[in-house]
Order: C-alpha cells, then sequence, then structure tokens
C-alpha cells in the first residue's frame, strides 16, 4: 500500500536556454538587487555588499553566484555559489538543486542541498530533500524529510602541506626518465 | 519468518522494573504523579537499548539509518560520528497533518482518503533500504489496524538482520502519556525532552509488543523506572 518514494523535485521542464514566455517574462521582470539586504536583521549583520532577491521576486532558472546570496523570494531551477553563503529568508521558497560553500534556512527548500562547508537549520525551516555536507547546526523545531550524508574533509597529504609551508608554487610532475630492462 | 528467537528479559510489565541510571529527577510517591512531573523537564536516563543499537552498526561501513523523532542534531552527531547516513522522518509531525483535527485522531485513522495521503507521504522507502532503524514512541499513537501496517512495512524496509528500536510507555494518565523528543548521549545516554502529553492509542503490554514484532527474528525488552519500556527487535 506504501507508495514508492517519489523524486522531491520536479525537474526542470524547460532548458535554461529556452526563451521564457510573456508570463515568465512579466513575473521575472523585477531586477535581483545587489543592493544591501534589509528585512531579517537576525541573519544579515554581516551580509552588506551582498545580493538580495526579495519576497516578491519568482524566478525560474539557474542561478551562478561569485558573491553571498539572500533569497527571501520563490526560486524554481538550481542555485549554485560553490565559495559563497546562500541565506534563504523566512520568506524564501526554493524548489531547487543547492550547491553553496554554507547555507543558512530559515524558509523553506525541496531539492537536495550540497554545502561544502556548513549547513545550519533554523527552528522555522521546513527543509525536504537530501543534505549533504560537512558540517549542520539544527534548531529543535525545524521540518526535515530526507538523508544527512555528513562529508569527511579529506586529509591533505603531508608533502603537499610541506610545500605549502616552504612558499613553494604550484608543482610540474615530471616524467623521470627509465632505465629498460631487457 | 515467525519469530525463532524471542529473548524476553524482565518478564511481564507489572513486576518491579529495575533503577536504570535515573539521573536528575525528582521522585514523587506516587507513580503517576511522578510521570507528570518528569514530563515537564528534560532528564537523562541510561539506556540499554541504545547501546545495543550503537553496538549493532559500529565498525560497519556507511549505513542507512531511519530516524522517525525528527530532526535533532543530537542523533544526526551519533549517527554521522559512527560514518553512517542519517534518514529523518517527523512521524508525528506527519501523523498529526494527516489524522488530526476536524474528527477523532485515531477514527481519522480508519479514513480511506487521509490514510492514502498518510502511506503515501510517510516512510515511502525501498524495501531493505535500511540497516537499523530508530522509531522510538511513534507506534504508540496508531490505531490496531494502522499499527499492524506500518510496523509490516517496516519489516519490509531494514535489511536482514538488522535492529529496530522502540520505546512504549508502561502506563497512561487518563489515556495520556508524555511525548518525547529523544536524543541520543554518546553511546549508551538518552536525553528525554518533553513535547508535552498525547492521548496514546492503547498502552501495549509485553504479550502485545511480542505479537506485533512476531515477522521478526527477535524481541528484548528493557524497563525503565519511569514508565518506559525500552524494545529492541532484531529483524
Amino acid at each position: 500500500m506504501w507508495n514508492r518514494r517519489k523524486e522531491d523535485v520536479p525537474p526542470n521542464t524547460r532548458p535554461s536556454s529556452a526563451p521564457p514566455s510573456p508570463s515568465e517574462l512579466a513575473r521575472e521582470g523585477i531586477p535581483m538587487s545587489t543592493l544591501p539586504a534589509r528585512g531579517f536583521d537576525q541573519l544579515d549583520a554581516s551580509s552588506r555588499g551582498t545580493a538580495a532577491i526579495g519576497k516578491s521576486v519568482v524566478i525560474k532558472g539557474n542561478i551562478f553566484s561569485r558573491e553571498d546570496l539572500i533569497v527571501d523570494g520563490e526560486i524554481e531551477g538550481a542555485i549554485e555559489m560553490l565559495e559563497h553563503r546562500l541565506t534563504v529568508g523566512p520568506n524564501g521558497t526554493l524548489k531547487a538543486t543547492v550547491k553553496a560553500r554554507e547555507i543558512i534556512v530559515v524558509g523553506t527548500i525541496h531539492g537536495n542541498v550540497e554545502a561544502t562547508d556548513k549547513i545550519e537549520i533554523r527552528k522555522e525551516a521546513k527543509l525536504v530533500g537530501d543534505i549533504k555536507t560537512q558540517r549542520i547546526v539544527i534548531e529543535d523545531g525545524a521540518y526535515f524529510k530526507g538523508s544527512i550524508d555528513i562529508i569527511r574533509p579529506e586529509v591533505t597529504k603531508p608533502v603537499a602541506k610541506a610545500a605549502a609551508a616552504t612558499g613553494a608554487g604550484p608543482t610540474i610532475n615530471v616524467p623521470q626518465p627509465q632505465t629498460l630492462k631487457l | 519468518m515467525r519469530s525463532t528467537l524471542r529473548n524476553i528479559f524482565l518478564g511481564t510489565a507489572t513486576e518491579p522494573a529495575p533503577l536504570v541510571g535515573v539521573r536528575g529527577v525528582s521522585r514523587s510517591s506516587s507513580a503517576s504523579g511522578a510521570a507528570v512531573k518528569m514530563a515537564r523537564e528534560d532528564r537523562c536516563i541510561d539506556s540499554k537499548c541504545v547501546e545495543q543499537f550503537l553496538a549493532s552498526i559500529r565498525g560497519q561501513g556507511s549505513l542507512n539509518i531511519l530516524d522517525l523523532t525528527g530532526l535533532c542534531q543530537a542523533n544526526v552527531d551519533v549517527i554521522s560520528g559512527l560514518g553512517h547516513r542519517i534518514h529523518s522522518d517527523d512521524f508525528l509531525r506527519m501523523l498529526d497533518d494527516c489524522f488530526g483535527s476536524p474528527g477523532d485522531f485515531y477514527e481519522n485513522q480508519a479514513d480511506h482518503e487521509r490514510l492514502d495521503k498518510f502511506v503515501g507521504q510517510c516512510l515511502a522507502y525501498d524495501d531493505w533500504m535500511f540497516d537499523g532503524a530508530l522509531i522510538w514512541d511513534s507506534l504508540e499513537y496508531l490505531s490496531p489496524d494502522l499499527l499492524e501496517m506500518t510496523v509490516n512495512h517496516l519489516f519490509g524496509l531494514l535489511k536482514p538482520s538488522s535492529y529496530l528500536l522502540a520505546t512504549f510507555h508502561t502506563e497512561a494518565n487518563n489515556g495520556m502519556v508524555p511525548s518525547y523528543t529523544y536524543r541520543m548521549e554518546g553511546t549508551r545516554s538518552l536525553r528525554l525532552s518533553p513535547k508535552g502529553e498525547r492521548q496514546a492509542g492503547k498502552i501495549l503490554q509485553n504479550r502485545d509488543i511480542e505479537r506485533l514484532f512476531q515477522r521478526f527474528n527477535s524481541v528484548k525488552f528493557f524497563l525503565t523506572r519511569d514508565n518506559l519500556r525500552e524494545v529492541i527487535v532484531r529483524r
């Protein structure tokens, strides 16, 4: 009687290269602001200069960001910002796969999430999807359905460490000539 | 797959239970009074069940462990600390969403439309997906039919020889039992964080629990003095 698990994230039906429909254009008419975010003071103390997507903004498509991002609107698609922090505000709703260095969730995410450093799930958050991360911080009261996979950081090889300590730059491995024994 | 190795410790539920390391709990003369008082404050108990469960999954490669208490930092830390993947499902919240008001919570569990919604959303995993399951007190809030169906479903989700951990209250106060968030602390301690009281479906005795898990390989009971019976079941 129990059904099999369905995909949490609906597949993106329209390829990102396809032109948007007029209705989508109308919905995406509000530009993304890069002004300092306002609205949720508890989150943005250190977020001046980060990009922000306001709560009346709906985006369908993929976002690649080279700066921190606060989302308080709706996004359907994918978000990738491997070097930066993503904050999903209280009004933020993502139906997306997310990859970021650090993720703070106060709103809702439906989709798989990968944080290369850390994810914080606040008590008001709702997250349905699988999480991959190095570190996780959970507040009581958050709703989560999915799996959590803690990735152990790779131990750097002592040789590489020694090279870094001496200030050596990138090294090129040149294959040594070998003597063939016949 | 009838049970062949059913190990029952401590006999019947009416026998006086041994003290299993209750800390930080003020005692009351009456059992129900103690239950009500305990329900208001966090407390930590030594748990043989947790110890055995964790021993069963220690030292193995990346396993899949199901936890039905909802998202909990302590359990994530313990399970992921052993190198395993934890699958979290907030069973009680799902029950409330599907069978809560309007109407009676337990009568609603016979409603086909609500039942369809429940089985479509909750525990929707592949067969033999899990190497262990932390069920806690989730089974206490099910009507008899849904209870049997859920346990049979869990049997299908678990791999052979894996373990399931559940808790059952030994008594109720006017049908009400304290509900907890169950947090594992270390390898043999369990912290019970109260979440208020809930109407229990039925207070199950040892025989009922044996019957409930009759498809499983073995059932072990551990009684604590705080009206809680811990059960570890081997698939």
